[in-house]
């Protein structure tokens, strides 16, 4: 468990190094990946909704720390993410090849439709438009899906086998 | 007994999500200052950050010049013979400016003349974690002067405005996020309107609040009006690109390609006053 922790909390530290620097110059059409929560989703679907939950509320919460306003806003969405994302763990084989392309989507897509719910929940219809959210969760769903297709492969190796292994 | 414990994990799920609706509905404003921890971690990190930052845009710089040699060594070559022709019109506008300043003294516009900002340089060290919002770090806090809502600039113009102040460290609010919105006028014919962002992902922003009426046209110039009190008038801000009519007949919009090039800021100014001479 304590391992599994330090694993955790080092993904997030450099998750969110490089997504607060170098991300800024891999943007593409005004959007950059989410590492945060690629790791989240990711790691819902290969260890279950809770795991998924509680990575997703702490890596939110973090978050939200770093950003300094609406707090809460991405621990309650990531959260539910992970837990909606890992309620598939029992249905999909995690070796398959199509695992972080359909869960880095649609797990992005779910994100998405949270986060503006949230918002609006909270009567912040001002942060976005409807074409900007539109474009914004497209462009991050694709996006985000490449980058689980990257690093699909080493976390599942990690939890598997070695040092960090999920227990 | 048993029918109660099957209900406990959504139980504490909602209680949860409440919770967290509660906050994000009492942070979504803006605060006087960051919490204590807020500001621990964000200063923690600020060095990382502003190594890694460093990396980022040697590489970036050094990639773009690979990609544009050609473009670059064909823009030298221009440049100089502009450097040139401006070097001698320099000259000729010194004169007049102090021409103009004798002038504007005889006409009484003591107030228009002579004013300046004073300035803080600062560099960026982080840019915004998400797409929501549009914000950028910088390596300079309250040990420095930097003060919240002051506002923030380039030589190619207006930035933004600080938002939060850490000893070390500041965040800027960038005029592309949709809670950035300024006070502004067009240049030329002094009409004025409000300018914000479009949303998340586009690099462009908007005037509103335009009478259908008003005289805009594509090409004007926009910069800060002054009024609301935290941008200083005259900051030059983007101009016209399209204007589109609203709906409803009575107002038009005018989309604006703002001057700063957002995706490539290093270095930045912070209003710090605005000093008579």
């Amino acid at each position: 468990m304590i391992r599994r922790i330090l694993f955790y909390s080092g993904l997030f530290l450099i998750s969110i190094i490089l997504q607060s620097t170098i991300f800024h110059y891999l943007k593409i059409g005004g959007v950059k990946p989410d590492l945060l929560l690629v790791i989240v989703v990711l790691s819902a679907v290969l260890n279950g909704r809770r795991t998924g939950a509680a990575v997703g509320f702490a890596f939110g919460l973090l978050e939200d720390l770093l950003v300094g306003k609406y707090i809460g806003l991405q621990a309650l969405t990531k959260m539910l993410t992970g837990y909606i994302i890992g309620n598939l763990e029992r249905k999909i084989f995690s070796d398959n090849v199509l695992v972080p392309i359909v869960v880095g989507g649609l797990g992005t897509v779910i994100h998405c439709v949270l986060q503006f719910a949230a918002l609006l929940c909270v009567g912040a219809y001002n942060l976005f438009t409807p074409e900007s959210l539109f474009s914004l969760t497209l462009a991050s769903s694709f996006y985000n899906l490449c980058v689980a297709l990257l690093i699909y492969e080493p976390l599942y190796r990690s939890n598997t086998r070695g040092f960090f292994k999920a227990v | 007994m048993i029918r109660l414990k099957k209900y406990r994990t959504p139980f504490v799920y909602l209680i949860i999500v409440v919770l967290l609706l509660v906050s994000i509905r009492l942070t979504g404003f803006e605060r006087p200052t960051l919490s204590q921890g807020e500001a621990f971690i964000r200063n923690l990190l600020a060095p990382l950050q502003s190594g890694v930052m460093v990396i980022g845009q040697k590489a970036n710089n050094f990639l773009s010049q690979i990609a544009n040699y050609a473009e670059i060594s064909d823009e030298n070559e221009r440049l100089a013979e502009e450097v040139a022709r401006l070097t001698a019109e320099n000259n000729l506008l010194t004169e007049y400016k102090q021409e103009n300043a004798r002038l504007r003294k005889l006409l009484g516009l003591q107030d228009l003349i002579g004013t300046q900002f004073s300035l803080t340089a600062a560099r960026v060290t982080a840019r915004d974690l998400e797409n929501l919002h549009q914000t950028l770090i910088i390596n300079k806090g309250s040990e420095d002067g930097i003060r919240k809502d002051m506002p923030v600039i380039n030589e190619q113009g207006l930035i933004g405005r600080i938002i939060n102040v850490t000893d070390r460290t500041s965040e800027v609010l960038l005029i592309l996020d949709r809670e950035g919105a300024v006070g502004a006028m067009v240049q030329q014919t002094r009409v004025p309107g409000v300018v914000e962002g479009l949303g998340p992902g586009s690099d462009q922003l908007q005037m509103i609040h335009i009478n259908v009426d008003a005289p805009i046209g594509v090409n004007q110039v926009i910069i800060t009006s002054g009024y609301g009190g935290i941008f200083p008038k005259g900051l030059r801000i983007g101009y016209v690109k399209e204007i589109i009519p609203e709906a409803n007949g009575l107002m038009k919009r005018a989309v604006i390609q703002p001057f700063v090039d957002f995706d490539r800021l290093e270095e930045i100014l912070v209003v710090t006053g605005v000093v008579d001479s």
